[in-house]
């Protein structure tokens, strides 16, 4: 009597199916898992990043500005930093008022990629010629090798005094 | 640029992984789904980067699975040694590619240009035969020029397509007087299923974007598993027109080169020689015993086929 050889049955269309499509479900999880882990869960929008803190906010994104004069109607320090390190890097401090916790300031440097987080305000900085929500003003000057724009609605002169302040 | 190159080694790396997993837990892939998920998966990276090139929509930042920008990101802050390496391991692979693949593929078509090329009776019935055999199985010519057959004035164990817009089938007369009648029935086939497999030219717009992707060790190894997957896929299809696979691999295993009988002049040389002979043959051998193995030489439905590249361009998009 010979050897009896027991063949392992290939799976089946639907078998094969489905396992593709668990296979495929675990490596994203498995992707998600990783990317979530060496990068951590925030996001602010495609090329911002955000810092926590002011001495957080990389060289490589220029160098920050801080004004010397600040209202005291302000928050300080700002409550969003952002920065960017591709393309055009720069960063931007989004700055609350201290009663209505609303955004009333925001400071930066780049102004091709300004951040979507600026809201309406985005597209009114001085170089980009669009016109700013009702209130709102845009100013920039040269701080030592960099432009630095201002996009307030405090009242007029506090934007001009803060900007000259940061030079 | 960094954020380009960094996408572009992540799609890649995502995509080999995936497929090698694909044919671990799902069994095996038919030649013909494995061959053209594999050129899909060079070609598909680039269509996703030119897409973000031109700012087409893209998955939300918070669903993609690998957030690029912040990857790159990591990159640009990392210490210099860190970088140095992430340089190093583009260039090193950007070197294996010219070195590799580039100067050889020029240097062999300078051999093939350089041998004689002839009409033989034997070869030409057996072309014939073969072309009928295809249009059975419903095969239909590629568009362009038609392809020839010639022998080729050389000793050396040779059979290939070559030619990009005028393909001609080259058989070696060593191969030829190696080989019986249906051994080199099963070898005409076999580089006639190139033919009908898109040819070179099929085969230079896949190099083409591996050429784009030199820098990237991951498009070097889907590279090279596809080089392999369409010989597996032109031996199932010369099987499945002939209805000889028997016969061809038996000319596969009479095409194993001989090792001992090298003249190269220096030992390591020989070694190399060695070396190269032996993974040519494990390849020979291992295509051998596929075509004897397999039950079927039947292709998928295409559905098969649609199905994974949705999901691998799903996969591809998510990552951004």
């Amino acid at each position: 009597m010979g050897n009896r050889v027991k063949r392992r049955r290939a799976p089946g269309a639907s078998s094969q199916l489905l396992r593709a499509a668990i296979w495929t479900a675990l490596l994203c999880v498995g992707l998600i898992a990783l990317d979530r882990g060496l990068m951590g869960p925030k996001r602010v929008q495609p090329g911002w990043n955000e810092a926590t803190s002011l001495d957080k906010l990389p060289a490589k994104a220029g160098l920050a500005l801080t004004p010397t004069f600040l209202p005291n109607s302000v928050q300080w320090p700002p409550a969003l930093i952002l920065y960017r390190l591709s393309d055009e890097p720069g960063w931007w401090f989004g700055i609350k008022e201290a009663d209505t916790d609303d955004w009333v300031l925001w400071l930066g440097t780049s102004v091709r990629f300004p951040p979507p987080a600026m809201g309406p305000v985005e597209g009114c900085l001085e170089d980009n010629f669009a016109p700013c929500p009702p209130g709102w003003r845009s100013l920039s000057g040269h701080v030592g090798d960099q432009v630095v724009h201002v996009t307030t609605r405090l009242p007029p002169g506090q934007g001009a005094r803060i900007l000259k302040s940061m030079q | 640029m960094l954020t380009y190159l960094l996408a572009n080694l992540l799609h890649t790396l995502v995509v080999l992984i995936w497929l090698a997993g694909l044919r671990r837990v799902s069994g095996p892939i038919p030649p013909s789904l494995w061959s053209g998920l594999l050129s899909l998966a060079l070609v598909a990276p680039m269509i996703v980067i030119l897409w973000r090139i031109l700012g087409l929509p893209g998955v939300p930042a918070e669903s993609m699975l690998l957030r690029v920008d912040l990857w790159a990101d990591t990159i640009r802050l990392a210490p210099w040694p860190y970088q140095a390496l992430f340089a190093l391991l583009l260039l090193g692979t950007t070197s294996i590619f010219v070195v590799q693949e580039a100067v050889p593929t020029w240097r062999s078509l300078g051999r093939q240009r350089h041998a004689e090329r002839v009409r033989d009776e034997r070869l030409s019935a057996h072309f014939d035969k073969v072309q009928a055999s295809f249009q059975r199985i419903g095969k239909s010519r590629p568009r362009g020029r038609e392809v020839i057959v010639r022998r080729l004035e050389t000793e050396a164990l040779v059979a290939a397509l070559v030619g990009i817009l005028n393909p001609v089938i080259v058989v070696s007369r060593g191969l030829i007087d190696l080989l019986d009648d249906e051994e080199l029935e099963g070898v005409v086939a076999h580089e006639l299923a190139h033919y009908y497999h898109g040819g070179n030219m099929g085969l230079f717009a896949i190099w083409l974007a591996r050429l784009l992707q030199a820098p990237n060790p991951a498009a070097l190894i889907l590279f090279r598993e596809l080089i392999e997957a369409r010989e597996t896929l032109c031996d199932a299809e010369a099987a499945r027109a002939t209805k000889k696979p028997a016969s061809l691999a038996s000319a596969l295993l009479k095409s194993v080169p001989n090792t001992a009988q090298s003249k190269e002049p220096t030992a390591w040389k020989r070694a190399r020689r060695s070396v190269m002979d032996t993974a040519k043959k494990e390849a020979l051998v291992g295509r051998a015993r596929e075509l004897i193995d397999a039950t079927s030489f039947e292709p998928p439905p295409r559905l098969f086929f649609w199905a994974a590249a949705t999901a691998l361009g799903a996969l591809l998009w998510a990552i951004a």
